[in-house]
């Protein structure tokens, strides 16, 4: 199963909202993930088991793992464009 | 039901405020003459947003969410502030600078009690009339009569 880290700065917050939102998602597009919270500062650690990072915060290092800005969970603009770029990589 | 985040005490309206560590201050301070934040919830706000900055280029306003770890806070309960002139606040995940006119402040303990009150507080932020009408209002009644109605209405669609 693919794994995908949902990442901010405190996982409390932004990354549940977004968390909640991608896992509704996959669901609706059959898509089986598992789906996981993390602070920024861990996933230097964690993602190496991943295939997908979702960061709402400012990330622009290379974790080897393709990394999708999510903020559109949270503002909602560009929502469907966010959507569909998770939805193409975890179909790849 | 009571949304027992929000509360009447908890609100500005009209701040002067003019910049983003003044609103920082003024809400951080009711959280903790309040009761529901450390001593220390300030300085762990400036820090985070500093970090992690949580400008939201939303319409018709720019919407702040600023918050911090849950080991300064002490009870699940948000803040709100209107302003009377925008104030900058760096982007969430970017480097430009937003507008904000509208500061939500969420202080929140772990744990997952506070999900669904969360993404609805997100989701309020998404809409537009809301926000619209949220900057406007004359009084933190108003404004929490507002805030209040609007969550309900979520709740019972969800």
């Amino acid at each position: 199963m693919k794994k995908v880290l949902v990442a901010c700065g405190g996982a409390v917050a932004t990354s549940t909202v977004a968390a909640g939102k991608i896992k509704g998602l996959l669901k609706e597009n059959n898509i089986e993930a598992d789906v996981q919270q993390c602070r920024v500062s861990e996933l230097a650690s964690k993602a190496d088991s991943a295939d997908l990072i979702v960061t709402t915060a400012k990330v622009d290092r290379d974790y080897g793992v393709p990394v999708i800005h999510g903020i559109a969970y949270i503002s909602g603009v560009g929502i469907d464009k966010t959507n569909q770029e998770v939805l193409d990589n975890l179909r790849s | 039901m009571k949304n027992s985040f929000l509360d009447k005490e908890l609100i500005i309206v009209n701040s002067n405020a003019s910049s983003k560590h003044e609103v920082l201050e003024s809400l951080g301070s009711l959280m903790i003459e309040k009761g529901y934040a450390n001593e220390n919830y300030i300085d762990g706000l400036k820090t985070r947003e500093k970090e992690f900055a949580t400008g939201l280029s939303v319409k018709p306003v720019g919407v702040a969410i600023p918050h911090t770890d849950s080991s300064y806070v002490k009870e699940d309960k948000i803040a709100i502030m209107t302003l009377d002139e925008p104030v900058a606040f760096e982007e969430m995940g970017g480097s430009n600078s937003v507008d904000v006119q509208l500061v939500i402040l969420f202080a929140l303990t772990d744990g997952d009690d506070h999900l669904k009150a969360l993404q609805n507080i997100i989701q309020v932020i998404q809409d537009e009339s809301f926000v619209r009408e949220m900057v406007t209002v004359a009084d933190k009644e108003k404004a929490y009569e507002l805030f209040e109605s609007k969550l309900t209405q979520l709740e019972e669609e969800a």
